[in-house]
């Protein structure tokens, strides 16, 4: 997930401590500089020249002309899933049944196999939410609705803590407890009316240790003391152990699970969906050789190249547009897409979903 | 170390001095005090055991800049200014001195110089200037 630069509004986000200024050197969004950078930035398709106009450039404004676009293309706009839908609209009704509930508040879990955009669609859950709320208090500037941390491999109680912490740009010395951290990232959440707290990569999480038990019951309390709605994404967190024991039967109790799927090819219906989904992405770009139609007329090769997985297929033609736009081509072709390096997932579900390859040999005879 | 912009970082009220400015920030984000106090704070250059604010630290804090912090109050204004053109400002009955500010100058809780920005806000017990550096 890309984020655009934006003219600073702070004299400085950070400083060390020694007394030399410095700018983080990447703002993920588990800092709220980060998130807000995020939620705020939004691709603006740019304007495709027509013959005349591209003739009409020096070779200086091709070259800038160029990278703009392959700028756009790298960092293509999102399109809506149905994941994502499912995951926006159960939400923020839990959001809407949570405010006025002092305890037992519902949350959602987001499940799933990697590469099916369950870090998308949480992240696109935040941003909706944020900037509806944004939109209900355009004078609250330093309101944060939204909070979003990510687990840490074998996290502890104080690791999580410090992972909220973070987010907020709240420091500690390293002698700090972890009940200094938690009042503290409480206090300030109440003080910022968070109400929608992100938590990714919860598989890391790990019941088997006692660590890993302990930092579920960190979370547990962080969902009892904050006022807020609690959204969880985690590679297959059924089969974690995640809804097992006394712990997990209170967390089944109180949580909706949204499975993160990939696509299917099977039926009508699943491949009519997959090819709006291409025709989507493939009506976002900005070439100026490629025909309309090209890319749902490939739908079938792309969903064996992708095995369904959204991850695969953004970067398959997000990497597509901007090779065709370096050799100077501006076209997408099966060829190209054939080209396209895409994650090992998908190279492997390729190999067993794709139809045979004709051999030359059969060409041939043919 | 990094230290990074405070969520909600509440301007500075006119003449307040900084550890009641410090104090309010803490306070408003569940932060120890003097924990937040080193952070900003460093060893005088004199060797002496008194902590200086250092006005970028306390700038990287509330993402204001070092201009506005200094304007709001004068202890952060470099050079100095001359304390006796704070002899006008009234002095309220209790006066106390400060913890970790400079022995010399007083301050004390004066409720009716809280601007509505801070007086609305949690722990706004503003510490202001009372009057001229005594001499």
């Amino acid at each position: 997930m890309d984020m655009s630069k934006r003219a600073p509004t702070a004299p400085a986000d950070t400083q060390h401590l020694d007394g030399g200024e410095s700018t983080p050197p990447d703002n993920p969004l588990i800092t709220k500089e980060g998130w807000g950078r995020f939620v705020e930035h939004e691709p603006v398709p740019p304007r495709l020249l027509t013959a005349a106009e591209w003739a009409a450039l020096t070779p200086h404004e091709r070259v800038r002309e160029q990278e703009r676009r392959r700028e756009y293309h790298a960092d293509l706009p999102m399109v809506n899933t149905p994941t994502i839908r499912k995951v926006v609209t159960t939400s923020r009704l839990l959001i809407q049944l949570n405010r006025n509930q002092i305890s037992a508040r519902r949350g959602v879990f987001l499940s799933g196999a990697s590469g099916t955009g369950k870090t998308t669609a949480l992240t696109q859950l935040g941003r909706a939410h944020e900037l509806a709320v944004r939109k209900r208090h355009p004078r609250d500037v330093n309101r944060l609705p939204v909070v979003y941390v990510t687990v840490p491999p074998a996290a502890t109680p104080k690791m999580l803590a410090m992972e909220f912490a973070r987010f907020f740009g709240l420091t500690f010395p390293s002698r700090a407890n972890v009940t200094d951290i938690v009042d503290a990232v409480c206090a300030t959440a109440a003080h910022v009316h968070v109400d929608l707290v992100l938590v990714d990569e919860i598989h890391n999480l790990n019941l088997a240790t006692r660590s890993g038990a302990e930092a579920s019951d960190q979370l547990k309390y962080f969902a009892e003391r904050l006022p807020a709605t609690f959204a969880y994404a985690g590679i297959d967190i059924e089969s974690a152990g995640l809804f097992a024991g006394i712990r997990g039967r209170q967390i089944a109790g109180r949580f909706v699970v949204v499975p993160a799927v990939p696509f299917s090819h099977a039926t009508t219906t699943d491949q009519e969906e997959w090819r709006a989904l291409v025709g989507t992405l493939e009506s976002m770009l900005r070439l100026r050789e490629h025909r309309p139609g090209t890319l749902t007329g490939l739908s079938e090769f792309i969903f064996h190249r992708t095995g369904g997985m959204i991850g695969s297929l953004s970067q398959l033609i997000r990497g597509a547009a901007v090779l065709t736009i370096e050799d100077g081509s501006e076209r997408i072709t099966e060829e190209l897409l054939a080209l396209v390096p895409v994650d090992y997932a998908a190279e492997q579900s390729e190999k067993r979903t794709a139809p045979a390859k004709r051999t030359s040999r059969r060409r041939r005879a043919a | 170390m990094l230290l990074r912009r405070l969520p909600d970082p509440v301007p500075p009220a006119r003449h307040e001095i900084p550890v009641s400015y410090i104090r309010r920030l803490a306070n408003l984000h569940g932060l120890d005090v003097s924990d937040l106090w080193v952070q900003v704070t460093e060893r005088e250059k004199s060797g002496g055991m008194r902590r200086a604010v250092v006005p970028e630290r306390l700038a990287a804090l509330t993402g204001r800049s070092v201009h506005a912090l200094a304007g709001a109050m004068p202890e952060l204004r470099d050079p100095q200014p001359d304390w006796r053109m704070f002899r006008h400002t009234p002095r309220p009955a209790a006066t106390a001195a400060t913890p970790g500010t400079p022995e010399e100058w007083y301050s004390a809780y004066c409720p009716t110089t809280a601007t509505s920005a801070c007086a609305t806000a949690p722990g706004s017990a503003l510490l202001t200037w009372t009057g001229p550096r005594p001499t």
